[in-house]
């Protein structure tokens, strides 16, 4: 459950102003090219300062220890950016198991059995070095150790964006793998992959942030065209990937 | 993608380089007791009353010990220093840390403090506070930096480097012909001691730098990612951030104020233990040790070969073998 309230964000100028919504369900975050949906997502993870009122499970976000803010909310960046490229997939997907882990000592075994379950769902080498994989692989291995992390809300950004459709369907998987207490965040450009996964939709603007609770209002094509801002043709003639 | 994949197995060439560099400095460091203005044969040394057993266990052995445990906190020291600000350029030195402990001690010997307080060498205190305050100035200045790439501060680090070495300079001027003799003497980088007050507590304080880094390695393996990436799994990176560079600031500012500056050391050895075990980042602590305070202590055993009427810096030495073997890794590369 997150509250948003009255809240700016952004780097040397703020991006976002005054923004407010809540959310209890799964949530797809859509809007135009650089109106502020990552920054939004680096807020709520209390990555960038952000002025008003962030609640996650009805605790200020700036209540919550690292640790804890770990269990409770995290993010997948759209790339893999990493200044050292020589660790092992199933080293780098085991860090998801960091805020679980006791101080002092090593992962327990537990960590690793459930690591390299994962590592296998998501179709990766576990002895293969971060530096060597292709973009998506990377994201693949992003989502990987995001769902070890086991938070209560998870932000997906753009993670379709590199995969193939057989691998776009593995992260499709993914998220049906998760518990129903998780709550799902999916950034995303793809119009398609916001209609077939259901989520309620909020439409971000620079000033505003729509709230459509019921998808299906927001997939009408006059909606559609005042968001947007250009005209578009529904129909059901497109080429998609079997979800089910 | 088959040719990207790593190699299960080295080629032999390169094993035999690994093996050959080991034995040389594991060799090198060994005869170091021995050898100096005057050599010294192993069969005397165990005669008490003997010169030979004197200079061994009161000059030799305390310097070998003093320049191992001297390359541990400079290897250690600059792995860290590439770990958190994630770029391969940084250490202590090009940060202009050193440069502070520089001065630090400087100004201890200006001002005629060289006294002990429980067991405390009040050098090694001004020299702590030095590179304690060059960090801090140097990460409160890049609170202001509107592009806040490593780069920037990078540069931050040289401009703090020329500025405390201008600042040096003019210390030199207020000092009497002693005293410049003494701290000129200094910035060229010696290791030779006596007793082992010194060596003891270099290594000291070279064993707390690895193992507080052994015990952090798990955060330094996020925070080798990026900053975020650790941020979002739950490390407090700025508490982790601050509480390694106290560590590293005790002691290289300690050491600095002991051996004067000893260039290089921290830059190529993280570099040339990357290249030789083409490891994840954190696997690489215990070896960094390792190989930085044998590759000291060899160049110190190089540095006493010649038979010149004074021993040569060792910052020469580390930088005229450091630099060519360092040139034919990058070259060779892997």
């Amino acid at each position: 459950m997150i509250v948003v309230e009255a809240v700016s964000c952004g780097y040397q100028r703020p991006v976002l102003h005054d923004i407010s919504f809540s959310a209890e369900g799964d949530l797809c975050v859509l809007g135009v090219n650089g109106i502020g949906k990552s920054t939004l997502a680096k807020a709520l993870c209390g990555l960038i300062p952000a002025r008003g009122e962030i609640l996650i499970d009805g605790k200020d976000l700036h209540s919550f220890s690292a640790g804890l803010r770990a269990k409770a909310i995290t993010y997948i960046p759209p790339k893999l950016e990493s200044f050292d490229g020589l660790i092992t997939v199933h080293e780098f997907v085991l860090m998801g198991r960091y805020p679980y882990k006791d101080p002092f000592t090593a992962y327990s075994e537990k960590d690793e059995k459930l690591v390299t379950t994962l590592i296998e769902e998501s179709t990766l080498e576990a002895g293969h070095r971060i530096s060597e994989l292709s973009s998506g692989q990377q994201q693949l291995l992003l989502i990987a150790q995001a769902l070890s992390q086991q938070s209560d809300i998870i932000i997906f950004d753009e993670p379709t964006a590199n995969l193939d459709p057989r691998h776009a369907k593995t992260f499709y998987d993914a998220l049906n793998t998760l518990p129903e207490t998780t709550q799902k965040i999916v950034i995303t450009h793809d119009l398609n992959l916001a209609r077939q996964l259901g989520f309620e939709i909020l439409f971000l603007q620079e000033d505003a942030a729509r709230h459509f609770k019921d998808p299906n209002i927001f997939f009408q094509a006059d909606n559609l065209e005042k968001c947007y801002g250009v005209t578009f043709t529904i129909n059901e003639d497109v080429i998609g990937v079997a979800y089910d | 993608m088959g040719s990207r994949l790593p190699s299960t197995k080295m080629s032999s060439g390169w094993l035999m380089i690994k093996a050959a560099t080991l034995s040389i400095l594991v060799l090198l460091s060994l005869s170091s007791p021995f050898l100096g203005a005057m050599d010294i044969d192993l069969s005397k040394v165990w005669l008490f009353d003997s010169i030979e057993h004197k200079i061994f266990f009161e000059l030799r052995l305390p310097r070998l010990m003093l320049s191992f445990f001297s390359g541990v906190i400079l290897a250690l020291s600059g792995w860290l220093f590439q770990t958190l600000f994630r770029n391969a350029l940084m250490t202590p030195f090009t940060l202009g840390i050193s440069g502070g402990a520089i001065l630090g001690t400087g100004i201890a010997v200006v001002l005629g403090i060289n006294s002990i307080v429980a067991g405390v060498a009040l050098t090694g205190l001004f020299g702590f506070a030095g590179a304690l305050f060059s960090v801090i100035l140097l990460l409160w200045l890049s609170r202001y930096i509107v592009h806040r790439g490593s780069s920037s501060l990078l540069l931050l680090g040289i401009a703090l480097s020329f500025f405390f070495s201008a600042a040096l300079m003019v210390l030199f001027s207020l000092a009497s012909a002693m005293q410049s003799h003494a701290i000129l003497h200094y910035t060229m980088g010696s290791l030779s001691t006596m007793g082992y007050g010194e060596s003891l507590s270099i290594a000291f304080l070279s064993l707390l730098l690895l193992a507080v880094l052994y015990i952090k390695r798990f955060e330094l393996a996020l925070l080798a990612i990026n900053d975020d990436h650790a941020r979002l799994k739950g490390v407090d990176t700025r508490r982790l951030t601050y509480t390694l560079l106290l560590v590293s600031s005790l002691a290289i500012g300690v050491l600095v104020s002991i051996t004067g500056p000893i260039g290089f050391v921290g830059l190529i050895i993280p570099h040339m233990v990357r290249k030789l075990y083409p490891k994840a980042n954190h696997q690489l602590i215990i070896p960094t040790a390792l190989f930085g305070g044998l590759f000291l202590s060899a160049c110190d055993t190089l540095s006493r070969l010649p038979q010149l009427q004074s021993d040569i810096p060792i910052g020469i030495v580390t930088a005229f073998i450091g630099g060519p073997f360092f040139i034919y890794l990058i070259i060779k590369g892997k």
